[in-house]
């Protein structure tokens, strides 16, 4: 039972996540993730961290697309 | 039945160290009460923070901490039954990171040697819980 109830928390835990708007607060996250990436071996959770994980580099991503055409404006 | 339970969070920006040190003073206060012990470790951005009482104590204060505005993304790591307890006399000890070691904890001499030791990887053990607090050093 205890077993379940702390798998619960965690997969609650993780998709309750939210990384905010800036590059600070998205790695600070990711970085709570692999924490729990790796100290975890349950199949369910580690799917949980990757997708999380996934959310975040895509944030990342987005947030290098958005300074590039700024900067591209900046240019122009 | 007597349990570990660890989690780690992301420190708000607006919780300052003056914040911090209200958290361990009614950590001392509160816990003693319900019989809690533990250590907190804390970076600029993160927090770590080991309970060690009974279940059902630990995990309602684990739900009170995940309300807490001075947490963000709180995410348990482990949770579980212990034989004994790693921080015995620590109502709630705290070191943070990135600086000199300063233990706000009225421990003895020898536990922080002991803590010391099972930082530097000198005392051996066998818990996650443990390889985890080194990790985040």
């Amino acid at each position: 039972m205890y077993k379940l109830e702390e798998k619960r928390n965690k997969l609650n835990d993780i998709n309750a996540i939210e990384f905010g708007e800036n590059i600070q607060e998205i790695t600070t996250s990711m970085e709570i993730i692999m924490m729990l990436f790796q100290v975890d071996d349950d199949k369910e959770i580690i799917a949980a961290c990757k997708n999380k994980l996934i959310q975040g580099i895509d944030l990342l991503k987005k947030l290098g697309q958005n300074d590039i055409s700024n900067s591209f404006k900046m240019n122009v | 039945m007597l349990s570990q339970l660890i989690y780690v969070s992301v420190r708000a920006n607006e919780c300052s160290d003056s914040e911090i040190q209200k958290i361990l003073e009614s950590s001392i206060r509160n816990n003693a009460k319900i019989d809690i012990t533990g250590v907190l470790l804390y970076s600029d951005k993160k927090f770590l923070q080991c309970l060690e009482g009974d279940y059902d104590e630990i995990m309602a204060l684990y739900d009170k901490i995940k309300l807490d505005k001075r947490h963000k993304n709180v995410v348990l790591i482990t949770v579980g039954m212990i034989k004994e307890r790693f921080f015995p006399s620590w109502q709630m000890g705290s070191k943070k990171i990135n600086s000199d070691y300063e233990f706000s904890t009225k421990m003895s001499l020898s536990e922080k040697k002991d803590f010391n030791a099972i930082l530097k990887g000198e005392k051996p053990t066998e818990s996650k819980a443990i390889d985890l607090i080194k990790k985040f050093f």
